[in-house]
């Protein structure tokens, strides 16, 4: 199986962690309130745990956001918030309390765009500092519940690479995840990737 | 490459056909296509945005959102979204000559995509989709909502919960109580001599005095987790969440003399002359086993012996021993 060497985890930890600080910006932003992200935890599972791992939690519903990202390597990027957590973001940014079945596109949209902001900041962190190009479909968002939430892909991308990031508005801390699906070859690619950035900073 | 260049072309004569906004900027986010639609909305001909760059030609766009996801449109090559929900009115668009005067933005949905064009230099496409119908058509919906919501949750007299959102409410916490083994308590307090009340004044002087305990009722609870209801036609129940028998006697004494200091004239009472109210609490723990209909008939027997006793009086009853005790 694959894996991150030390060099290569911290790397993408520090990549991603420029990434979610410029989200946090923007998000600060838009709310004019301060809005924190956390620095993210990397890790690289395979499927079936990336599944316990999501799924473990008590929650039952989730809010996702995803966007198909394709370039140097490809990836299927995912925001993935549990329901109640979704419509927290959903209340702390756009105002008053409601239920799901009362989040209109307008809702929607709107956690398509906080999506859309950590997504692409997150690939753009990655663009920018491993000099590599992606493109990307635009954000996409669902609900689904436990069952629905199958992480799409077949046995060709038996590994997820998952940023654990606490999201955190008005001093409310809200979890959530951040996950690419990888098939082997994009994950090698990535890995090749990393080594060149490593190599051109002098640590491999 | 600047419109005049392109003016003839035929999909620029397409891309100003079309009913919504679009901007094409070059890598340097100068304007090379400025549609229209968006002429029309912003007010800046197609001539005056041209070659110039777009925080030149809108300056209200620097600093923005939009000025970044342009920024990683060109840069990163990444599309992005910006809601009306979050953003609403972001560029100086008006649909008539009246908004612009009465300054009332349309509401937008602007999405910024990446564009691979080296024959025209285009980099990023600004789209622009008028978002004001749907905006209000769903404040409209929101408003009603929430009537509805009040309506089916609220008693219409006096503003407190409705039987309906007490028996949910009550539901509910017994539930937390059985879970957390804290106490709960229940009072249900009712208006002594009431119906006579109203064949002497008559209904509308009725319904006045039921406001008017209904907001003493309301600010006899504690800030957070209390709920008072109209529990039937002169009849006011209180669910007291984490309450002992020892806080909540006090409490349904308190309420007694509250109903009873409005000092509401009320001749027909054979009890006072004004306005009283006889009280039955219950607390306790629940068990398992327990349902709330127990709570309920322990708070129903100590009303019963509150009026027995002789009305305007506060009495709570024991499950544990069957016995019963004055409040206050």
């Amino acid at each position: 199986m694959i894996h991150l060497n030390e060099l290569q985890h911290d790397a993408l930890g520090e990549i991603f962690n420029i990434g979610v600080g410029r989200a946090a910006s923007s998000l600060s932003q838009i709310v004019q309130d301060e809005v924190l992200l956390s620095a993210p935890e990397v890790l690289l599972v395979d499927r079936n745990e990336a599944a316990q791992l999501l799924l473990g939690t008590e929650f039952r519903h989730f809010s996702t956001v995803s966007q198909q990202f394709s370039g140097a390597f490809e990836a299927n990027a995912m925001l993935i918030f549990p329901e109640s957590n979704a419509l927290e973001i959903v209340r702390l940014m756009v105002g008053p309390h409601m239920s799901v079945a009362e989040l209109s596109e307008f809702e929607q949209e709107a956690m398509c765009e906080i999506g859309n902001i950590i997504l692409n900041a997150c690939m753009g962190s990655l663009a920018d500092l491993l000099h590599i190009r992606f493109d990307s479909t635009l954000p996409l968002h669902r609900f689904g519940t436990t069952q629905s939430l199958q992480l799409p892909g077949d046995g060709d991308n038996p590994l997820v690479l998952i940023l654990q990031v606490d999201l955190i508005i008005s001093q409310q801390r809200i979890q959530g995840h951040i996950i690419f699906l990888l098939s082997v070859s994009s994950l090698s690619a990535l890995i090749d990737c990393l080594n060149n950035y490593l190599r051109a900073q002098g640590l491999a | 490459m600047s419109l005049a260049d392109t003016g003839g072309n035929g999909l620029h004569s397409v891309i100003d056909r079309l009913e919504i906004g679009i901007a094409v900027l070059d890598r340097e986010t100068r304007v090379i296509h400025w549609n229209r639609w968006l002429a029309a909305r912003s007010g800046i001909e197609p001539g005056r945005a041209a070659d110039r760059p777009l925080s030149d030609v809108l300056p209200e766009t620097v600093g923005t959102r939009l000025e970044m996801a342009v920024d990683q449109a060109i840069r990163n090559h990444l599309p992005a979204l910006l809601s009306p929900a979050l953003h609403g009115t972001l560029l100086p668009l008006f649909q008539t000559a009246d908004e612009r005067r009465l300054n009332r933005r349309m509401h937008q949905l602007i999405h910024v995509l990446p564009v691979d064009d080296p024959q025209q230099s285009a980099a990023c496409i600004i789209q622009i989709n008028d978002m004001t119908a749907t905006v209000s058509r769903e404040r409209v919906l929101r408003q009603q909502a929430e009537h509805l919501r009040r309506s089916t949750h609220q008693d219409p007299l006096t503003g407190l919960a409705n039987r309906r959102l007490f028996d949910e409410t009550l539901a509910g916490e017994f539930a937390k109580a059985q879970g957390s083994g804290q106490p709960l308590a229940l009072v249900i307090a009712d208006l002594d001599h009431f119906s006579d009340f109203n064949t002497l004044y008559g209904r509308e002087k009725g319904d006045a005095t039921l406001r008017e305990i209904g907001k003493a009722c309301q600010a006899a609870l504690r800030p957070y987790g209390d709920l008072a209801a109209r529990y039937n036609g002169d009849e006011f129940a209180f669910i007291l969440p984490n309450l002992t028998a020892e806080a909540a006697r006090p409490f349904a004494e308190n309420l007694r003399v509250r109903i009873q200091t409005l000092n509401i004239a009320n001749e027909a009472s054979e009890t006072a002359s004004k306005v009283t109210a006889s009280l039955g609490l219950a607390v306790f723990v629940p068990s398992h086993e327990a349902d709330t209909n127990t709570l309920l008939s322990a708070a129903e027997i100590a009303l019963y012996q509150a009026k027995h006793e002789g009305r305007n009086r506060a009495v709570s009853f024991s499950l544990d021993d069957g016995s019963f005790r004055i409040c206050g």
